[in-house]
């Protein structure tokens, strides 16, 4: 039988589609990863479907590429090889909401807005990254282990268990889930290999068909501050005081060109004036109180930051650059995506290509600098580059993700951001920048310079996944 | 098990009260490896977090308290033969006995490794495993009666012009014992005239052997050959008995222990002082007032047997030595500033010299001295105060170009007289 | 085994010519030195190791690794050596590794955390990180132990209310592998980068280096990690005062302040915690059972058991919640915290220890759980102890599997030493999961181990596998005996240790068995 007949065999002609125009948009996404086609595109409703297309795939030597989102920015989910697009959109149900023991557990559908609202309920939330597209599915962003914005340790690796199809069809779990019925499944760590392995791995090593996830309680009081620098170089000290004594939920830091990117209402209006009037950096910390006495909370907490910019000389401010309400704008953003439409990175010129890196705090001004050099070379604005700075862990390292903004359509514009990306990415690594989520191009940069891990992760592959059909072509399988 | 009270409890006694047993002793040994180390409570640096010298320096288990339990154990169940193992007797005599291991083991169990230690040692003596290293040595304490190496007859040397009774001819309250180490050591020597001065001026009736004072057999006790602190012990009980004594004093540590805790069991009753105790004393009493100053930042060296070892293990109870007496003496000199090591009192660090190491295992000896020469730097102290001649003598030989200068308490105490 | 035939005298040999004869033994009294420990069953480390070596960099543990995939010789590490079955001799010229040598600590204070070799103990690392305003987590084995191995391994640390589990602290690690290749994993994947972040890149080898508990060596040799500090608003020296064993460690009052307070039932107690959890309040959050409370407070083996049959503990800290609040903005944290605390134990009926067991207790014993915990105190009271069930998941899922815990204890009480029924229950990332531990204390004799504590751990462990929950001991028992109850991850594991080290010389039959997993006919799946 042909394999279209038998996929459809499997999962039913509403599930299934080959139609070109459906196949032309799973070909590609906003990253600079070359458009490929899949063959096929199923929309999974079950786990059961999952484990059966999967099987057939593995027994026929087939590619397949899970899709969680109804939105790509990075090239994970374009087919390197044709096959099968798994899209997990439809299976978006949230399964439980367990306060008590303050977990989620979610199917891979389940997107940022229809979490955070569900979620919110119950006054719980999952911990968000910077303006996450409402399409963009939660448990993708756990499992690429997307920064968040409030630097808690205790918040931290948000993914904790899960339940996944393997390329042999079969059902596998990780950490405490670890095999059918187990009675608690909310610890990343039971047996070897552990939650941690398949985390990162872009669908290579397993179709997650759900995950347990953090979630936090909401705060009832929130109170924001703003903290302008006109130098980088002046922003890792007050930072680095301020989480050493634990202060604050969020807390990020932007440029003037993403801070007026999300606040601008009117486009290009608002946007150039906001950029010229916002501080070149501004540290956003919000002080949180949860359900018992949050004001007193916030009290001590705000001294002690007033004692902090005492020490270092630099001032809170409930706003910048006198907008008025900003505490309230920002307060509301917070703890939810982004808009899709617009979708806020694509504002300035219709893309945005983000080159995104951990380095420790102390060396984010040294390696800003670096990327605006090679913004320079280029003849790249250096105003035009969007950066956001996320501490994490109360800043024991630090995420920053340098965006570079061009038009879609102008091909020349594309060209040469497509060169500035990637040698800036190249910089980046050399300064010691670890690209912990090897996209695209990334990949052959971060294997190349990794000979045994990659040796390493073969053999991984090998044991999961011996006929390569997962995602093939992605990291460095 | 037996039960008590409803409750299922040890069945061996031994583990609902202590008591001294060889083999419960080596068999208990949980390998926590608290032994190696400083209490962790009182680690304050990485640098020097250790308290077993041996296992510092020689790194293999078996040279740490642990594993000295270990093969003492075989030894003694007979699974391990002496012709075993070549490395035998060194691993045992790879040990400066200072009872770093023993103190923190009692930290957190029943224990006395450090007894074990000692009960293997004189164990290998009586079967005759005899260490060559330390033959020399014992063949010149049989014909010399000094651990020094030295002829007998220079003993009194130390004494030459002091005006002191000869508890030979006469009698008095107190005998005050040199030891071999300040009796032929010319440098140290002073200090046990200082001493006796001191206790002279303070109105104290004192005498001394001389010439004809003998080692206490402490340190060759130390080295398994419990024959001759027998041998010392008798020699030295009748000639303080004849001389009408009822109390020693030394200014030797490992002299002090051996006479507090060694000699009772070989029919000693004589009240046993430290030098430390004395000046102390005098100092509450007022009957030793300092007119000079000496600007100095010191640190002091607490010696194993004048601290920790200085101590009667009851389970439970706090492990006691003469750690405050020279603080107080330290700080009551004016101008003196005290500045504390890492590694002190009941956690202190070993001078290296004790237990047969600095006869038989010199770079050993050397090595521990310097890590305590490093760590009395580390302090910024110009110099380092101990009350023991053994640990004096070892730091003054290991100096190795430090400016550091070493005292020990009755010199720092005779700088402000 | 022929100890000492012409294959040991090769092995040594070689041995000696790559590391120095100072550093390599096969004398029988040092080996003695290395046979046994108090926690393992007895039978299970009477093998005694040919060789031990002291490798003192990673490349002289890489050229150990290579030795032995030549000549076939098995290989495994252990620092302090607690544990020791784990990495027990079980072949004929097995080499032990002993790190003493590895023994280098640095400190990156900006961004909090320690790189470390082997032979680093927890209390060196706490010290220098004390100084610079930061803690690590330390565990019940002790702050003398191995802080590399305990956060490879275990770790169940004292302050993972703040810092959670062991395995989440663990950032760059170097690794030499089975075939002697030297993994770098993290931002040491980026040769420019050095340890600071334990991600990736892409998939996180950290998966693969451990979980509830660590490959045991079974996958290769570690040979550096960076480890992650965490905040300290407290003195830059633990303050003392005493001599051993008779010694106080009092906080400064204002930053730090311990509160012990008791319910009626373990379940109420647990609740008071949940909330405590959801408050986001204190710095260390335990409830600790009677037992614990001697334990660590007992100086003598006569204390403990005329304290124990007294019944005070049990009288007065049974079901107590243990609290420290942390000062770690200011002063004001700690009375916002207390006030909140307050409100709490209100809300939840709790009771505050009378103040005369809060003086016994907290000011000698409390703060061992920053920087001490020695679990060897535990072997005070007959010689060993062990873990009946050790379960980290959320705090409902692990509570399900305490009575079984009591009933299988129970069951082999006497000769198991009495010890209640004991729970310790510890919230982890401020109440996301939870550990539950039931230690029990028992007479460490050859007979004891053999005819009760092995079954009654046997017990324990199909128990686990019956009510499917996923303890530590499930963890450390090697996959090819439970594989098949969790979606034959044996089989995957098999395939990477295989390829990983195809002489199986990595501390063999640890994790996996290979030998054994070889005579079933199992395929172990490469291509």
């Amino acid at each position: 039988m042909a394999i279209k007949e038998e996929l459809v065999g499997i999962v039913g002609s509403e599930s299934f589609t080959d139609d070109p125009e459906t196949i032309e948009k799973y070909s590609r996404d906003y990253s600079f990863v070359q458009p490929r086609k899949p063959s096929y595109v199923i929309y999974a409703k079950t786990t059961e479907e999952i484990q059966k297309v999967v099987k057939y795939a593995n027994e026929h030597m087939i590619p397949v590429t899970p899709r969680s989102s109804g939105i790509s920015f990075y090239g994970a989910g374009i087919p390197s090889q044709g096959g099968i697009i798994l899209d997990l959109t439809r299976m978006n149900r949230i399964l439980e909401i367990d306060g008590r023991n303050k977990k989620v557990k979610v199917e891979p559908g389940v997107t940022w807005a229809q979490a955070q609202e569900e979620l919110g309920k119950q006054g719980l939330m999952v911990c968000n990254p910077l303006l996450p597209h409402p399409l963009k599915s939660v448990l993708t962003s756990a499992m690429e282990r997307e920064p968040i914005l409030i630097p808690k340790s205790e918040y931290s690796e948000v993914f904790l268990t899960s339940e996944m199809v393997l390329a042999s069809g079969d059902l596998f779990w990780t950490g405490t889930a670890m095999g059918k019925g187990m009675k608690g499944q909310n610890f990343p760590d039971a047996l070897i290999p552990s939650t941690r392995l398949f985390l990162g791995a872009q669908g290579t090593l397993g179709i997650i068909t759900w995950a347990n996830l953090k979630a936090e309680y909401l705060p009832t009081m929130d109170k924001i501050f703003f903290m302008p620098f006109d130098r980088i170089e002046d922003v890792a000290e007050p930072v680095y005081r301020i989480q050493r004594r634990m202060l604050g939920n969020e807390c990020f830091i932007l440029n003037n060109f993403n801070l007026a990117a999300i606040l601008a209402e009117k486009w290009p209006e608002d946007f150039e004036d906001l950029r010229d009037s916002l501080p070149p950096w501004t540290v956003i910390l919000c002080l949180s109180g949860l359900h018992r006495m949050p004001k007193e909370k916030i009290e001590y907490e705000e001294e002690a930051l007033m004692e902090v910019a005492s020490e270092l000389h630099f001032e809170p401010l409930r706003t910048v650059a006198g907008i008025p309400g900003l505490d309230n704008t920002i307060s509301k953003m917070l703890r939810k995506p982004g808009m899709g439409e617009p979708y806020w990175k694509f504002r300035y010129k219709g893309s945005c290509h983000d080159v995104f890196f951990h380095i420790t705090l102390d060396r984010a001004a040294e390696l800003t600098n670096a990327m605006n050099e090679v913004a320079a070379r280029y003849g790249y604005p250096t105003k035009d580059i969007g950066i956001y700075i996320q501490p994490i862990e109360r800043a024991r390292v630090s995420f920053c993700q340098f965006g570079f903004h061009c038009d879609p359509q102008d091909a020349n514009e594309v060209n040469l951001v497509r060169s500035l990306f990637l040698e800036a990415s190249e910089l980046a690594m050399s300064m010691g920048g670890l690209f912990t989520t090897p996209y695209g191009a990334w990949a052959d940069m971060v294997y190349s310079r990794a000979a045994t891990y990659t040796a390493v992760m073969k053999v991984v592959k090998n044991a999961l996944d011996p006929n390569n059909i997962l995602n093939p072509g992605k990291l460095c399988f | 098990m037996v039960m008590e009270k409803g409750k299922s409890l040890p069945k061996d006694p031994w583990h609902r009260k202590y008591y001294w047993d060889l083999r419960k002793n080596a068999w208990n040994c949980a390998r926590c490896s608290v032994c190696k180390w400083v209490d962790s409570w009182e680690v304050k640096s990485a640098r020097f977090a250790k308290i077993c010298p041996s296992s510092l320096f020689y790194l293999f288990d078996a040279y740490s308290c642990q594993g000295r339990m270990d093969v003492a154990l075989a030894l003694i169940d007979g699974t391990l033969k002496y012709e075993d193992s070549p490395a035998l007797l060194d691993i045992f005599y790879k040990c400066n006995m200072c009872g770093g291991c023993d103190a923190m083991c009692k930290r957190v169990q029943d224990m006395e490794p450090l007894r074990v230690i000692q009960e293997m040692r004189t164990r290998l003596v009586g079967d005759g495993q005899l260490l060559p290293l330390h033959m020399p040595v014992m063949d010149n304490l049989r014909k010399e009666d000094n651990m020094m190496m030295k002829p007998k007859a220079e003993r009194g040397k130390w004494a030459k012009g002091l005006k002191v009774k000869d508890l030979t001819r006469e009698k008095a309250e107190v005998v005050f014992h040199a030891g071999c180490n300040f009796s032929f050591d010319e440098t140290l020597g002073k200090t046990a005239r200082t001493a006796v001065t001191l206790l002279q001026n303070a109105g104290v009736d004192i005498g001394i052997m001389g010439k004809d004072e003998a080692c206490c057999g402490c340190r060759a006790y130390e080295m398994g050959y419990q024959g001759e602190l027998t041998k010392y012990a008798e020699n030295n009980i009748e000639a303080w008995t004849n001389a009408g004594a009822k109390t020693v004093v030394t200014a030797c540590s490992d002299c002090y222990y051996g006479f507090k805790h060694l000699y009772p069991a070989l029919g000693s009753k004589f009240e046993v002082l430290h030098i430390v105790e004395f000046i102390d004393r005098l100092i509450k009493e007022g009957k030793l007032k300092f007119t000079k100053t000496v600007p100095l930042t010191v640190t002091y060296h607490d010696p194993c047997h004048l601290g920790r070892r200085d101590h009667v293990y009851v389970p439970g109870e706090a492990i006691m030595g003469l750690y405050d007496q020279p603080r107080n003496i330290i700080k009551s000199i004016p101008g003196v500033e005290l500045v504390e090591m890492e590694r002190i009192k009941e956690y202190a660090w070993c001078c290296g010299a004790g237990g047969g190491v600095k006869e038989a295992y010199p770079d050993f000896n050397a090595f521990t001295a310097q890590e305590r020469i490093e760590e009395a730097t580390a302090t910024g102290a110009a110099a380092l105060v101990t009350a023991c001649p053994w640990c004096e003598r070892n730091f003054l030989d290991s100096l190795n170009g430090s400016k550091m200068k070493v005292y020990d308490i009755v010199e720092l105490v005779q700088q402000a007289i | 085994m022929p100890f000492g035939d012409d294959k040991h005298k090769l092995i040594y040999k070689e041995l000696v010519d790559i590391l120095g004869p100072e550093y390599v033994c096969d004398d029988r009294g040092l080996m003695e030195a290395y046979s046994r420990e108090s926690q393992s069953l007895s039978f299970l480390t009477r093998g005694r190791y040919e060789f031990v070596a002291l490798p003192a960099s990673t490349e002289d543990v890489q050229q150990i690794i290579r030795l032995a995939n030549r000549y076939k010789f098995p290989v495994s590490v252990f620092s302090t050596g607690l544990l020791m079955a784990i990495c027990s001799a079980v072949k004929p010229y097995w080499c032990l590794i002993d790190p003493k040598r590895m023994n280098r600590l640095h400190i990156d204070d900006e961004n909090m955390y320690a790189i470390v070799e082997p032979y680093v103990t927890h209390a060196q690392v706490q010290a220098e990180a004390m100084k610079r305003g930061l803690i690590n987590g330390t565990p019940e084995a002790g702050s003398q132990s191995s802080s590399l191995a305990n956060n490879i391994a275990f770790g169940l640390q004292g302050i993972a209310y703040r810092s959670g589990f062991a395995a989440r602290n663990v950032l760059g690690v170097e690794w030499v592998l089975p075939n002697g290749e030297i993994l770098r994993t993290g931002s040491l994947a980026n040769p420019e980068a050095g340890y600071f972040w334990g991600e990736g890149p892409g998939p996180d080898a950290r998966g693969l280096l451990r979980a509830a508990t660590g490959h045991l060596g079974a996958l290769g040799i570690i040979t550096r990690i960076a480890v992650k500090l965490y905040p300290w608003p407290g003195p830059p020296v633990l303050p003392t005062e005493g001599l051993a064993p008779v010694k106080k460690c009092e906080l400064p009052e204002g930053t730090f302040k311990w509160y012990l307070f008791t319910y009626p039932t373990l379940g109420e107690a647990i609740e008071a915690m949940r909330e405590i959890g959801k408050s986001e309040i204190g710095g260390m959050l335990h409830c600790w059972p009677p037992i614990y409370y001697n334990w660590w407070w007992a100086k003598s083996f006569e204390e403990y058991w005329s304290t124990w049959t007294s019944d005070y503990w049990q009288r007065n800290v049974n079901n107590c919640v243990a609290i420290c609040l942390w000062g770690f903005a200011s002063e004001k944290q700690v009375e916002y915290e207390d006030k909140v605390l307050k409100q709490i134990i209100d809300e939840t009926g709790g009771k505050p220890v009378p103040d005369e067991v809060y003086q016994r207790w907290v000011p000698y014993t409390a703060n061992n759980w920053l920087r001490d915990t020695n679990g060897c105190r535990m072997m005070r009271t007959g010689g060993g102890y062990f873990m009946q069930v050790v379960i980290t998941d959320s705090l409902d899922d692990a509570l399900g599997s305490l009575e079984s815990g009591w009933e299988i204890l129970d069951k082999y009480t006497p000769p198991v030493l009495d010890c209640g029924h004991p729970a310790w229950v510890h919230p982890y990332d401020l109440g996301h999961n939870a550990l539950i531990e039931v230690d029990f204390p028992r007479q460490k004799t050859d007979e004891d181990d053999m005819n009760t504590v092995r079954l009654l751990l046997a017990d324990g462990i199909k128990r686990n596998l019956q009510q499917r929950i996923a303890s530590h001991a499930i963890a450390a028992t090697p996959y090819n005996l439970t594989g098949r109850a969790f979606a034959n991850i044996h089989l995957i594991v098999a395939g990477i240790k295989k390829a990983l080290d195809p002489n199986n010389i990595a501390n063999p039959s640890r994790l996996i068995d290979m030998d054994a997993m070889a005579k079933t006919g199992v395929i172990t799946g490469n291509k």
